[in-house]
């Protein structure tokens, strides 16, 4: 087999297996302590309306009587299979319940996941120009400023100024959950803006660390030497391999973007996962918290090993056998 | 006896203390600032504050006034009082919390970055403390964060636990790549040679080494940890009244940032500047102790 091929299958069966490890990080997350599902999902208040029969009779509907270890393997297979079950109370199926929700939050995120590395791209290559320059300088201290400040403070900030002071845009997004995409794109400017202003800081300085060590190392120098014009040192011989660091950071990337989808949605009242997940939590609502978590390791995973090719295709180094650790 | 990695690289450089090279640089001295300037607030809010967190002095939100610096909030109670104090929770679960996810993190990454180099059992233990933390690690912190108090509850010790746990995974990574690299040295193959014990060589030399990428990974971890815990309040899952917090106090005011942005504004800004206080001196400090970005920003 070509050594490239297998490498890429190796990677895929390991990122099967983290895959499956996630499930159980979800579930023993959500059912470590010995409480139980229904207790939680009916608040305290409502409980006089319900007799210790009707509590044993729903529990055995629920399939809550069985041992834990029969429950774990179901929702474990459940959650890898993607098949994720019926919510507690209403017992609809889940899936029904977050589908829209959840395409709304991906057409959101997917022009944040796009034009985030781009715009760390173009700022990283504005900054290694010339390093230690002014204005490598603004470029890294207004990055570290906007890396320090929470999302939810940025998409405030964005609140206040576009909608209040601007008035360009409403404040208070009137999405309804079944919008055809074209309308929920059409309103959802500003938090797309909020989520790339926050997850663009740590691609640029993933980017930036890259560049200086490609720009210091000697393959760039002997280009130098040969007469090679700084800009294009930059870009052609420096930001492939300047890129691989990014690439690398991608798992922390994704994860970054499902926060601030989350964080974001929740400012804007945009009907999303996000929303649903914040609802499902407070209404202790376990099968739908535990899909919408898997679906986030999910993403996590899949973009991490999307990168992972990408750096095989980009870095000679690692297509070695002896690559060990 | 261990070799110091860290200024091998460096002698000129060797009678300067790391933390006198980080008070070099101005963004790093700015950031010391901020931090002590939190840290004494933290401490002594409840000395300083006029009003007690949780009195109903007025029927509602009022402006300024002499009474009051900063007016009050919604439900009536001293606004000065609260953003005072609104940091505390979030700082002092964030500081326990990530002192036992480092000190757990260091001694899982140490023993799997050295024995994974050491046969084959150890290259097993390696394998699964590292598919262990790739799976923690696939879940975005937020939402790891959100279903464990979801089980563990939103107490104080609880949010702790809840930053320690998920903390770990990040800090067994980080250490467990720099310990690979210290292994490689020369002097951890001394030592074999002497035949000194594993531990030892785990204790004495490569953990003095770690001392400055710890502190790095310290700060650094606290800074997100400060953010996460923030952000779970805003969501209104974490931290709940009457306990002022800057995350919770910047939802409350959402519904009157129209009329009175300021409520929105002053816990933003309190927030805000801690966190840049702590990532500006990390990154005087990363730079002092010869952290790569590429190593911190993970």
């Amino acid at each position: 087999m070509h050594p490239i091929l297998a490498l890429i299958l190796r990677r895929l069966a390991l990122s099967g297996l983290i895959l499956m490890l996630a499930a159980v990080v979800v579930f023993v997350g959500t059912e470590v302590l010995p409480g139980d599902a229904l207790d939680a999902a009916i608040p305290a208040d409502e409980r006089i309306y319900y007799t210790e029969e009707d509590f044993a009779r729903m529990r055995a509907e629920l399939g809550l009587d069985r041992p834990m270890l029969v429950r774990f393997g179901e929702m474990l297979l459940n959650l890898i299979t993607f098949d994720f079950g019926k919510t507690l109370v209403t017992r609809d199926a889940v899936i029904d319940n977050i589908w829209h929700p959840m395409i709304n939050s991906m057409l959101m995120a997917s022009i944040a996941i796009v034009v985030t590395p781009l715009v760390a791209i173009a700022l990283g290559i504005a900054a290694a120009i010339k390093p230690g320059g002014r204005l490598d300088g603004i470029v890294s201290g207004a990055t570290l400023f906007s890396y320090s400040m929470p999302d939810f403070v940025v998409a405030n900030i964005f609140v206040m100024v576009f909608a209040l002071l601007l008035g360009l845009v409403p404040a208070v997004l009137l999405i309804p959950e079944y919008a055809p995409a074209w309308e929920v794109l059409k309103l959802s400017v500003l938090p797309v803006m909020a989520l790339i202003v926050s997850g663009v800081a740590y691609q640029f300085r993933l980017l930036r660390a890259g560049m200086l060590e490609a720009l210091a190392s000697e393959f760039v120098e002997r280009a130098r030497l040969s007469g090679v014009p700084e800009w294009r040192l930059v870009i052609v011989h420096a930001l492939p391999v300047a890129v691989i660091p990014m690439l690398n950071g991608t798992a922390q990337f994704v994860a970054g973007i499902i926060s601030g989808v989350v964080v974001i949605e929740a400012v804007f009242r945009f009907p999303g996962i996000g929303l649903e997940l914040i609802r499902a939590i407070i209404q202790r609502e376990i099968p739908t918290v535990q899909a919408i978590t898997f679906l986030a390791a999910f993403a996590v995973i899949l973009g991490n090993l999307l990168a992972d090719i990408a750096v095989l295709a980009l870095d000679p180094r690692v297509r070695r056998p002896s690559n060990g650790h | 006896m261990a070799t110091d990695v860290q200024n091998m690289s460096r002698p000129r450089e060797r009678s300067f203390s790391p933390l006198a090279r980080a008070v070099h640089s101005p963004l790093s001295v700015i950031g010391l600032l901020l931090v002590g300037l939190h840290l004494f607030f933290a401490l002594f809010a409840p000395l300083m504050a006029p009003y007690s967190i949780s009195a109903i002095l007025t029927d509602g939100l009022t402006p300024p006034s002499g009474l009051h610096w900063l007016g009050t909030d919604q439900i009536g109670r001293d606004y000065m009082s609260r953003l005072m104090a609104g940091g505390r929770v979030a700082l002092l679960v964030s500081l326990t919390g990530v002192s036992v996810a480092l000190v757990v993190g260091t001694t899982l990454g140490i023993v799997a970055g050295y024995l994974g180099g050491l046969g084959h059992l150890g290259r097993l233990v390696d394998d699964l403390i590292m598919r262990l933390t790739d799976a923690m690690m696939a879940v975005p912190e937020l939402l790891l964060i959100a279903i464990l108090v979801l089980t563990f509850g939103k107490e104080i010790w609880a949010l702790s636990l809840i930053v320690a746990i998920v903390y770990t995974p990040g800090a067994v990574r980080v250490i467990r790549s720099r310990t690979i690299s210290i292994a490689a040295f020369d002097f951890i193959r001394a030592a074999e040679l002497r035949g000194e014990k594993t531990g030892f060589i785990m204790i004495r030399e490569i953990a003095p080494n770690l001392r400055g990428l710890m502190a790095v990974e310290f700060a650094m971890r606290c800074s997100s940890a400060v953010l996460k815990i923030s952000a779970l309040s805003f969501l209104g899952l974490g931290i709940s009244q009457p306990t002022p917090d800057w995350g919770l106090m910047v939802q409350e005011a959402m519904t009157v940032v129209f009329t009175d942005p300021w409520f929105v504004i002053l816990p933003a800004i309190a927030l805000s500047s801690l966190i840049i206080g702590i990532n500006f001196a990390v990154d005087g400090l990363a730079r002092a102790y010869g952290v790569v970005g590429a190593e911190t920003a993970t």
